[in-house]
């Protein structure tokens, strides 16, 4: 299987309009809303770029990271400012916080889409 | 005759030797009444007489009548005595004076009467004139007769302007018209009324609230009103300062509650606005393409977002709103949960809380929603941070009306519930376990004297192997 953009948010409509954003663009698209699904998907493919929400119910952005065994880019996402201090987290490629314009998702998706 | 005279009587001769005396004489003089003075000399008999009397008796044997309505003396025993006397010549012949007579009366039972009547009444009006409360004295028809020093400062005007001329009613408010029906049949039924709280206007035309107690008395057969007035300016005055330290204390924790919840209002804001962000650009996205397919479902994803963004902004502006001295109103408890629940979400979510609601949709109190919200919220806040460390994460908002009297809330979390040493300690002021920085401990000592100024009471359950608060408060029938 190809590698996707892989986008991880428990908010169900972020994943919903990411999907259909990045998928009308012809852009390979896995959405999670759970963070253990995510981390073991995430073990067994490979992924162009990852956006993982910071706040999520059974485990945090970073600890999702913690559990990665490969690199891979990775942003983290967060509607209030304690993602501010993990952006210096290594393995943490940017943050972004929301709100966020969707435009900005998609030129950094771009970015590594068009390089790949 | 002389020995049973009711008054001392004794007779002298020119030398002041006893001639005779009566029994009376003896103990007017507070002396043994079996002794016999006759042949004695009056000045060795009384050694300590006053100069002043011997020389009445010299002007006497001149030939004076001389007199005293009241004169006083001290016995040997150092009691006083005091004396009405008329002292007088006597001759065996016309125009000689062989000795003089005294007569004494013993007047000290009616004086000291006397001066204790009067020390009594000056006493009396003492009290009245220099009491701190004020005291009136009026008609049955209100006309005041007498007033006193503190009730004039009361009521602003001089004892001239308001005795006989002013009357209770010019002073009373209408709005106590009904009230003061109620204590006039208080008066009729009992002679008595009030403890009576009112307020009277005063001649600068303010009012000044007083507390009024009184009596009916009767003189010459014609009754009156004795009335006590206590200003009650200062207790107000105080009772306000403390109503609005309660007031500043409670917006304080309030406002303690919201920093414990920033972080994650914040995000339950900013993920709507994101989800109205990434939605309108993929309307515009499919739009531009001319697939009208998905604007449907993008302008309900945008509506959703910006109801739920509103909810929460909605939920806090209520929660934040200072509480004022407002009526009380009937409250149902079913959207009084919801709206806390709806502030402590983001919280719950973010520690990933199972949370189980079962509320009676028929439960109804009276009170003050913003204050009894904030029990709520404070009540969650603590139960999430309570559960937030375990593995297990629940909390259990229920509320059951007893159909009675009482509509009962308990909030039940899987955190290890309190120590039982400490339970007592928890609704103290100050009291906190949590970390430095995470609570201000005024949560739950402001939650309990917030449901008990709605009746109410808030305790801790120790029966459970968890935490469970059970706030209990008067239902109000449907």
């Amino acid at each position: 299987m190809s590698a996707a953009v892989v986008y991880i948010d428990d908010e169900v409509a972020l994943c919903r309009v990411f999907e259909m954003v990045l998928g009308t663009r012809g852009i390979p698209v896995v959405t999670f809303t759970d963070a253990t699904a995510a981390v073991a998907y995430l073990n067994a493919h490979d992924a162009i770029v990852v956006f993982c929400d910071f706040r999520m119910p059974t485990m945090n952005g970073l600890e999702v990271l913690a559990r990665l065994s490969r690199p891979v880019p990775f942003y983290l996402i967060s509607g209030d400012l304690s993602a501010s201090t993990a952006a210096s987290t290594p393995g943490v490629t940017g943050t972004l916080a929301k709100p966020f314009p969707a435009e900005q998702l998609i030129e950094l998706v771009e970015r590594y889409t068009t390089t790949t | 005759m002389m020995k049973t005279l009711p008054l001392g009587v004794a007779v002298f001769d020119r030398d002041m030797r006893y001639v005779a005396h009566n029994r009376a004489w003896l103990v007017a003089h507070g002396r043994d009444d079996t002794e016999d003075l006759v042949g004695k000399s009056h000045y060795e008999v009384f050694p300590g007489i006053r100069e002043e009397w011997r020389r009445v008796n010299e002007r006497a044997l001149a030939g004076a009548t001389e007199r005293s309505e009241l004169d006083v003396f001290e016995t040997p025993h150092g009691k006083l005595v005091y004396l009405r006397w008329v002292v007088a010549p006597w001759g065996a012949e016309p125009g000689r004076v062989d000795g003089i007579i005294i007569y004494a009366e013993n007047v000290t039972e009616q004086e000291v009467t006397r001066r204790r009547l009067a020390e009594r009444e000056s006493l009396i009006r003492d009290l009245f004139e220099k009491s701190p409360v004020g005291l009136n004295l009026c008609t049955m028809d209100g006309l005041w007769l007498e007033s006193n020093q503190a009730f004039c400062d009361i009521i602003g005007y001089t004892q001239a302007e308001a005795d006989g001329a002013l009357t209770y009613w010019q002073l009373t408010p209408r709005k106590y018209d009904a009230q003061e029906q109620v204590q006039l049949e208080k008066l009729r039924t009992t002679r008595r009324y009030g403890p009576y709280e009112k307020e009277f206007a005063r001649k600068d035309g303010t009012l000044v609230p007083v507390r009024l107690n009184g009596f009916l008395v009767e003189r010459e057969g014609q009754p009156y009103i004795w009335s006590l007035i206590e200003d009650l300016t200062a207790q107000r005055a105080l009772e306000a300062d403390l109503e609005d330290e309660r007031l500043k204390a409670i917006q304080a924790s309030k406002l303690a509650a919201v920093g414990a919840m920033a972080a994650g209002i914040a995000h339950e804001v900013n993920n709507p606005l994101s989800i109205i962000d990434a939605y309108a650009f993929a309307l515009e996205d499919a739009l531009a393409r001319g697939d009208h397919t998905k604007t449907d479902e993008n302008i309900r994803a945008i509506r959703d977002a910006v109801t739920r963004a509103g909810k929460i902004v909605h939920g806090l502006r209520r929660f934040t709103r200072e509480s004022m001295n407002e009526p009380p109103e009937e409250i149902d408890v079913a959207p009084l949960v919801d709206e806390a629940i709806a502030l402590c979400n983001p919280r719950l979510r973010e520690h990933g809380v199972e949370l189980r609601v079962d509320v009676d949709p028929n439960a109804r109190v009276r009170g003050h929603s913003i204050e009894l919200g904030q029990v709520l919220v404070n009540l969650l806040n603590n139960a999430v941070d309570a559960v937030r460390e375990g593995d297990k994460r629940w909390i259990h908002v229920s509320a059951t009306d007893d159909r009675v009297g009482v509509v009962t809330i308990l909030v039940e979390d899987s955190g290890p519930g309190i120590p039982p040493e400490l339970a007592s300690d928890v609704f103290r002021a100050f009291f906190t376990t949590k970390k430095v920085g995470e609570g201000t401990g005024l949560g739950l000592s402001i939650s309990r004297s917030i449901v008990e100024r709605h009746g109410g009471t808030l305790t801790y359950d120790p029966t459970t192997p968890h935490a469970r608060f059970v706030v209990r408060l008067p239902r109000v029938g449907s």
